[in-house]
């Protein structure tokens, strides 16, 4: 069975670069999808991007380190 | 075991592979020898104290120009007539006195609250990106430099309102153009500062700091960094929007191109009732550390804090609509908007009723902070209920854009946010600066900011109802003297905050030394490290029992 070579610092740090990085990813689908559903007229690509939204916040949920 | 507070009994026991006193202040010390000094120190530093600092100094230097244009719109309408600017120049300083107070004196002031805060209350030893929080702040000297630039531009200023609504913002000068540029740097540093904040409370808490043991103020920072990346891209794209109606020939807000003005409101507000939030929750949770410092006695309620903190960012991203009941929305809109709003009061008043219940029985005692937490609530309450006042559909339709709104949104941020940001300054500073600062002077800082403060902004209140509008450099006789005393009062409060600015002066440069412990009666991991705390906090993390 392999062993991890990950350290606790570094698996911190990639939680924290995921953690990130999903919150960007919620910032820029608002930001792109405001502009986008104006653009197109589509109700749908409004409730689209909140969704998306709403799946990333549950995912940086989900995801965090869990601590003792 | 020392007990170090909170209200469920968070417990740090001082032991030699914790420890936080002296050998951590040796290895920060140590430490600091290989940090940059001088201007390099300031330019490029990492440090999450050092970038509070900035985000502070920063925030008072844009609330002195922003209070500079508030003074000469008070002596323009000082007295009926055109006598000190004009007309053009007035709504140019309005627009700007907005812009600045709001994203350039404000917000930042919060931010360096949490940059300071943050890793010391949850015993991390700094935030998760420190780099990403340099980069942060050093977006703002631009954006601000932007904005005042913009006086000098062909055209002068945006003159559009804070709310830079179409079709005047389509129509405006290269001034605008600065202006959505420097909006789209605050909002890129804001989602920044917002994703590191989130991150460090996530990720980097002490072993044993449960969310639920978390201080009060770092829950409130977590959801008003939730609200921000939420909102800040609504608002981006928004001026974003904006930007190619004016050079790309797009037409989202231009009606002679089938665009809908109106739709830029509801996207504007989408962000904007929640930017409120975003002022006053962090400023909710400085006077929730406070209160039970002066009461001697643990936060009342801090579960329903909590919930009550996430009611009111959950509950803020549906009331925009009440920034636009004239707009010709359909009654069954006007409704959910109204109803939806004066929900907000119910979390609020909790808020209200636990610091009232906080300081019931207590050992109070009124230092700086305490005054500036208790002068908070009595004025805050003024500004919440003329915002319930405010949210009723037919009492707004009568109100809209008269000085009862401009009465109202003062109390709730000047006497709301500002006020808490005071009381955070006094109750902090001596942890920052290892110095006492000058007790007698805060008391007249008070004193003079409640009384000149008070003078300035409930006459408004008057003018509103009689039916002064707002954003107009020239009023009839009938608003005089109401509008001379608010001028008179004004240039007090302004005077008032050079007080302020002598006190934190003096007491950077010196004063009688502080302990660590600060004020007898704080609780928290941050009481813990020495005054001022070490270059890296907690080298260590500390165990939270």
């Amino acid at each position: 069975m392999m062993q991890s070579s990950s350290t606790p610092v570094s698996r911190q740090r990639a939680t924290s670069v995921r953690i990130a990085l999903s919150l960007a990813v919620v910032a820029l689908a608002s930001f792109g999808g405001v502009i986008l559903a104006e653009y197109t007229r589509s109700p749908q690509i409004g409730a689209g991007v909140l969704g998306l939204a709403l799946v990333a916040f549950l995912l940086v949920a989900m995801t965090r380190r869990e601590r003792g | 075991m020392t007990r170090l507070g909170f209200e469920y009994g968070l417990q740090y026991e001082p032991s030699q592979e914790n420890i936080l006193t002296t050998p951590l202040a040796l290895v920060g010390d140590v430490a600091r020898l290989d940090q940059p000094t001088g201007i390099r120190r300031w330019v490029t530093s990492t440090n999450h104290k050092d970038i509070g600092t900035l985000y502070l100094c920063f925030s008072f230097a844009m609330f002195i120009v922003g209070g500079l244009m508030a003074l000469t719109i008070r002596a323009e309408l000082f007295q009926p007539g055109l006598q000190v600017v004009r007309p053009e120049l007035f709504n140019q300083l309005t627009t700007m006195h907005g812009l600045i107070m709001l994203l350039g004196a404000i917000t930042p002031a919060l931010v360096g609250f949490a940059n300071w805060q943050i890793p010391m209350m949850i015993g991390a030893p700094d935030m998760a990106f420190p780099r990403l929080n340099n980069f942060s702040f050093w977006l703002l000297p631009p954006a601000a430099i932007l904005l005042v630039a913009s006086f000098f531009a062909p055209g002068g200023a945006t003159a559009a309102g804070w709310t830079l609504y179409p079709p005047l913002s389509v129509q405006m000068g290269p001034g605008m153009d600065m202006a959505i540029f420097a909006v789209h740097l605050l909002g890129v540093s804001s989602i920044m500062g917002a994703i590191n904040i989130v991150v460090t409370i996530l990720n980097m808490r002490a072993p044993g700091m449960t969310l639920m043991k978390m201080p009060i103020f770092v829950w409130t920072w977590l959801v008003t960094a939730y609200l921000l990346i939420a909102v800040m891209p609504v608002l981006a794209g928004a001026v974003t929007m904006l930007l190619t109606d004016r050079h790309f020939d797009t037409h989202f807000f231009n009606a002679a191109g089938g665009g809908d003005p109106v739709l830029f409101q509801h996207i504007f507000w989408f962000f904007g009732h929640p930017e409120v939030y975003i002022l006053i929750i962090p400023a909710f949770g400085i006077i929730s550390q406070v209160i039970p410092t002066f009461a001697r006695k643990p936060l009342f309620g801090y579960r329903s804090m909590v919930f009550a903190t996430c009611a009111i960012g959950i509950v803020s991203g549906t009331v925009w609509g009440h920034h636009m009941f004239t707009v010709g929305m359909p009654v069954a809109g006007q409704l959910f908007f109204m109803y939806a709003t004066l929900l907000v009061a119910i979390p609020t008043g909790v808020k209200v009723f636990n610091w009232t219940a906080t300081m019931w029985e207590g050992s109070l005692t009124f230092e700086t902070p305490m005054l500036f937490a208790v002068g908070f609530l009595f004025v805050f309450v003024v500004g919440g209920l003329t915002g319930v006042i405010l949210a009723i559909a037919p009492v707004d339709i009568q109100m809209q854009d008269t000085y009862y709104v401009v009465a109202h949104f003062h109390y709730t941020l000047v006497a709301g946010s500002l006020f808490a940001i005071f009381a955070g300054t006094y109750y902090w500073l001596p942890k920052w600066t290892g110095h006492m600062y000058d007790e007698k002077l805060g008391r007249w800082h008070f004193w003079l900011s409640m009384i000149f403060l008070n003078l300035t902004f409930f006459p408004m209140f008057f003018l509103g109802l009689a039916g002064m509008p707002r954003r107009i450099p020239d009023y009839p006789l009938q608003f005089a003297d109401f509008n001379m005393l608010a001028s008179i009062a004004a240039f007090g409060f302004g005077f008032a905050q050079l007080l302020f600015l002598y006190t934190l002066i003096k007491c950077v440069r010196g004063g009688p030394k502080a302990s660590a412990q600060v004020w007898d009666g704080a609780e928290g991991l941050e009481w813990t490290l020495p005054s001022p705390p070490p270059h890296h906090s907690f080298e260590t993390p500390p165990v939270v029992a």
